[in-house]
């Protein structure tokens, strides 16, 4: 994706109107400078990082700071093609730390971005030559064979050798003064327009990432930053358990058994404070159920502790409506997957519970591979809409959230099935 | 009655604490982690220990893990569970095949002070105290497999009240009839899962056993 700030004048005269043609041979000028600086820089990035990689402990950060340093350096090159051409290059992508220091040093030294930009210091080097001798053509011969008739008659021989050409009179002199001020005018300004074009492709290709690459760099990082946020909220929810359980929780039961402990040292005495003291105690259970269903809701610890078996075999306990469960799973998918799991089940059971008028309900869970698939099938009065009722909303979405999908199947009369499959592959 | 007591939250702990020496009942020891109360235990040998489940470090099971221990290396020593939540699943390991000196109740229970130190004494004393809750789980499991289906719901209900190791006067009084109507129930009980009367004062626990472990 290049964009010129400005088109690129196409004919000479107004390439020589414009200040293009000026910068980009102050560009392809500065290659020559560029190479004996950054490109010796780059050189000696790449070297190290693939020369201390295996030094280990010392080498590790020592290659992970050359990638970024190649990184750093192909930057200024990416703003020296902004400020004279006008040129956007969208940069490459420094490799992610990978969280452990090998792993990041293993990434330094494979990183295909840093090699292609060490790729464009490499070309650039013979380039740069050429741009020399080239702009030494456009520039510096011309003038100097304009002014050819002035000084033709004071070489040698009152003669001057070009080649094979011997120019000896000003007739032939002034012809080549005019050829050489046509080629200045028209030949010299295309010259630097194609070499000034051809390092912005060169650039382009190997500094920047192309459209396709960024778009799925992009989706990468997407999905990377979803699977990110999914699992937050998994843990949020986990923390709000653990939170309420170490605190309200406890301090509601410790509360209650002050009371259970001042109801019994009462004993028959005051049987009116004793009252309010029972009150007060069966408040405080209730609270303590309330806030267990609360917290329960959140996150069933057993969920974490013996997985998606125990969990729901507990739930068969709570249901209302008589419930089989069978589990296939051989291989525990991650916490977030199995948390899904779980509240597509309680959802559907919620569910069930509320509209089906079933006499049954059957929950299968089984892993098959890296799928995860869940099935929740009642043999109530069926005709369940889905998109009404914000519960299997919520619940789509959360599946879709690992990129996994929810269908409802519900005839008329003909029981409700509803079936969800989530990828479990990234499980651990 | 001796008692060793691990709970991670010092409210709680302090709490329960008191309201046991309020009871007559000494507090050995009272530490907050699971290798702190197996230590307890070996240096204290007490008549039973209450634990809470979850306790650090790593705050799921813990607990849990050192009431097997103990329920397999200190079978003298009784086990009380407590927890926010009870799970069928931990009862059954909790449990295993041997329903007596075990306890597992809703950590709630201990504002109910007579019934937590009722069910603490039948611990110590080799019997089981289960929370309502888990034995309603575990019936339901059973029910799955239906070998209780012979039985009447009421009979259910005395079975469920005699697993949570109460006496046939306890009985009475949570389902609110006569005495002598338990004993009816509990023999038609015996009858209708063949314990014969042989088997004596085991029957209770075998009868008990026997919807545990279906």
């Amino acid at each position: 994706m290049t964009v010129a700030a400005n088109p690129v004048p196409r004919t000479p005269w107004r390439l020589w109107r414009s200040p293009y043609l000026w910068l980009a041979t102050i560009h392809i000028l500065g290659d020559a400078v560029v190479v004996l600086t950054s490109g010796l820089l780059v050189l000696a990035a790449v070297l190290v990082a693939l020369l201390a990689w295996p030094l280990g402990y010392v080498g590790i950060p020592l290659s992970a700071g050359a990638n970024r340093l190649v990184y750093r350096v192909a930057g200024w090159e990416r703003a020296r093609a902004r400020i004279t051409r006008g040129q956007v290059i969208p940069p490459l992508i420094p490799p992610q730390p990978a969280g452990s220091r090998v792993a990041d040093a293993r990434l330094a030294v494979t990183d295909r971005g840093m090699w292609q930009q060490f790729l464009y210091y490499l070309l650039l080097l013979p380039l740069a030559i050429v741009w020399l001798v080239l702009i030494l053509t456009a520039w510096s011969v011309p003038p100097v064979l304009i002014a050819l008739p002035l000084y033709y008659n004071r070489f040698a021989a009152a003669q001057a050798q070009l080649g094979p050409f011997v120019i000896d009179s000003v007739k032939m002199a002034s012809m080549v003064a005019i050829v050489a001020a046509v080629f200045l005018l028209v030949v010299s300004p295309v010259l630097i327009r194609l070499a000034s074009t051809l390092d912005a492709e060169l650039a382009r290709r190997l500094l920047g990432r192309s459209e396709s690459g960024a778009l799925a760099e992009r989706v990468t990082q997407l999905v990377t930053s979803r699977q990110q946020v999914v699992d937050s909220v998994e843990a949020e929810r986990r923390r709000m358990e653990r939170d309420l359980h170490d605190g309200a929780q406890q301090r509601l039961v410790s509360l209650a058994m002050t009371l259970g402990r001042a109801k019994n040292r009462l004993g028959s005495k005051e049987p009116a404070v004793r009252a309010l003291i029972e009150a007060a105690h069966s408040d405080a259970m209730q609270a303590i159920v309330e806030l267990r269903d609360l917290t329960r809701g959140l996150h069933p610890p057993v969920l974490t502790d013996r997985g998606l078996d125990a969990a729901l075999s507990a739930l068969a306990v709570r249901s209302p409506v008589p419930m089989r469960v069978r589990i296939g799973i051989h291989q525990r998918p991650s916490l977030t997957i199995e948390s899904i799991a779980y509240f597509v089940v309680t959802e559907a059971l919620t569910n069930v519970a509320k509209h089906a008028e079933a006499a049954h309900v059957e929950v299968s869970v089984v892993r098959r591979g890296d799928v995860l698939r869940v099935e929740v099938r009642d043999d109530g009065q069926g005709g369940a809409d889905p998109s009404k009722g914000t519960g299997l909303r919520g619940l789509t979405d959360r599946v879709a959230g690992v990129d996994g999908w929810l269908t409802v199947e519900s005839p008329p009369g003909g029981g409700t099935t509803l079936t969800a499959e989530v990828p479990c592959g990234s499980g651990d | 009655m001796r008692v060793v007591i691990a709970e991670d939250s010092v409210l709680l702990r302090e709490g329960i604490v008191r309201l046991l020496e309020e009871q007559d009942c000494a507090v050995v020891a009272a530490v907050g982690d699971g290798d702190a109360l197996l230590k307890a235990v070996e240096a204290h040998r007490p008549d039973v220990c209450v634990v809470d489940v979850r306790m650090p470090p790593t705050f799921t099971d813990e607990g849990l893990r050192a009431a097997l221990v103990i329920r397999e290396q200190y079978a003298e020593v009784g086990v009380l569970v407590l927890s926010q939540y009870v799970e069928e699943r931990y009862a059954s390991e909790l449990i295993g095949g041997n329903p007596g000196g075990v306890g597992y109740l809703l950590k709630d229970r201990v504002a109910d002070v007579d019934q937590f130190i009722d069910g603490l004494r039948r611990v110590a004393g080799g019997g089981a105290a289960l929370d309502p809750e888990v034995i309603s789980q575990l019936l339901v499991r059973s029910r799955k497999e239906d070998p209780l289906a012979v039985l009447s719901p009421r009979e259910q209900d005395v079975l469920r009240a005699m697993a949570e190791g109460k006496s046939n006067a306890g009985i009475a009084q949570a389902l609110v009839v006569g005495e002598g109507a338990v004993e009816k129930h509990i023999s038609n009980i015996f009858l209708k899962l063949r314990l014969s009367p042989t088997e004596g004062e085991h029957r209770r626990v075998l009868a008990v056993l026997k919807y545990l472990d279906t």
